[in-house]
């Protein structure tokens, strides 16, 4: 083997490690995300079980609660044969609250019997939604 | 996530990936002449676009609810006890223990002949490259994925903590596939090493090397296999599609 082919498969060698340790401290520093869900088995579960929760998207370094009692999109997982969630992810940056109204339509007893007041937030993925139910059949203000 | 930045974060992945292992496989063959587009590149890319768009997100559902069957069982404190050790320490019972089950698990897959129907698709692969590892059925996935989970999730280890570390397992997982040899000395007694696992996809005897991350289990229980010449070739003796979906659709067939 001649020098330069030395010198090439020394520098392969650190560039790769190079990846992987950036890899690593990339994976460390930056919150999950769940993988996408084209099955919606996500809606399947949130409908059977419509407590609404927030996804903060933080990981502490420090932080020594046990899995269980984080919210069950921050479940990281190990890996096997496969890295089961994006290498990289993509994240969408903070949006500001904003709030929109469905105006539902009740053929019964005429319309606009309920209004539907979600407060949407976006942060990272997470959506919190809070329904207000009101028999008020003036919009909100 | 929406489809735009499921995509983009997929490309992405990939492209990282290429970058990191071919080099490696380039200039430290297992195989020289090995090429990039080797037979079988575009069932393996299906693979991988599978679990990255597709199965990880029902991997990632069916291990939070089995996360949350488990929570029940044991009790908060102790959880609490677990996860206010340091990291290292979390990170080697966490190897021990993951391995341990998951040495077993991967055992029970090449001896009892339903699991093997799954484990078979991992098999089959008869060019090994970082791609390759991405070849696995994923019911398969779910059951790896699992039980090497099972005692975080049991226990309570803050993975989040071990993030890092986790990374890292995980792309040590495909590099054992990668075509490269690069003998790492002692080194590989402890993290082991592409040739380990390649004698473990041989085609011509039965499977040894187990282990996940770390081949003491393959050692402690004499299933260590490490010759200094790479196998003659890989895959099965059995006849599978060569298809994506022929080999998704391969364990449910029914017995001959």
């Amino acid at each position: 083997m001649n020098l330069r082919s030395k010198l090439a498969r020394v520098a392969a060698l650190l560039f790769s490690l190079t990846l992987l340790a950036g890899y690593v401290v990339y994976s460390h520093s930056t919150p999950n995300t769940p993988p996408p869900d084209p099955l919606g088995l996500n809606d399947v579960e949130s409908r059977q079980e419509p407590d609404p929760f927030a996804f903060s998207g933080t990981v502490k370094a420090d932080n020594t609660s046990p899995s269980s009692e984080r919210p069950a999109n921050e479940l990281r997982i190990i890996s096997s044969k496969v890295i089961n969630q994006p290498v990289f992810s993509v994240h969408q940056h903070p949006r500001p609250s904003f709030k929109a109204l469905f105006h539902l339509w009740n053929s019964s007893n005429g319309p606009a019997v309920h209004y539907v007041d979600p407060n949407i937030r976006f942060h990272m993925f997470g959506i919190h939604l809070e329904p207000l139910y009101s028999d008020d059949p003036s919009p909100p203000k | 996530m929406n489809l735009p930045t499921v995509i983009l974060s997929t490309g992405l992945s990939i492209l990282f990936l290429v970058v990191l292992f071919r080099p490696l496989e380039k200039l430290f063959p297992a195989r020289e002449g090995q090429k990039f587009m080797r037979p079988a590149f575009w069932t393996d890319l299906f693979f991988l676009l599978g679990q990255y768009l597709l199965w990880s997100g029902l991997v990632f559902w069916a291990l939070s609810h089995f996360r949350g069957w488990l929570d029940g069982f044991v009790p908060q404190k102790f959880r609490t006890a677990v996860a206010a050790q340091s990291w290292w320490l979390l990170a080697l019972e966490m190897i021990v223990l993951s391995d341990f089950i998951i040495y077993w698990a991967h055992r029970l897959q090449h001896a009892v002949p339903f699991l093997w129907r799954f484990h078979s698709i991992h098999h089959s692969a008869e060019h090994l490259d970082w791609l390759a590892a991405h070849r696995e059925h994923p019911l398969d996935t779910i059951y790896t994925v699992g039980l090497i989970n099972l005692p975080a999730f049991i226990l309570g280890f803050p993975l989040e903590t071990l993030a890092g570390f986790l990374a890292f397992r995980g792309l040590w997982a495909i590099f054992i596939h990668s075509n490269v040899r690069l003998p790492i000395g002692p080194l590989r007694m402890i993290i082991g090493a592409p040739e380990l696992h390649h004698w473990h996809h041989d085609k011509a005897r039965d499977a040894g090397n187990y282990a996940n991350i770390s081949p003491l289990m393959d050692i402690l229980f004499g299933t260590y296999r490490c010759p200094d010449h790479e196998p003659e070739a890989f895959g099965i003796h059995e006849p599978i599609s060569k298809h994506y979906l022929g080999q998704l659709w391969h364990p449910f067939r029914p017995k001959r």
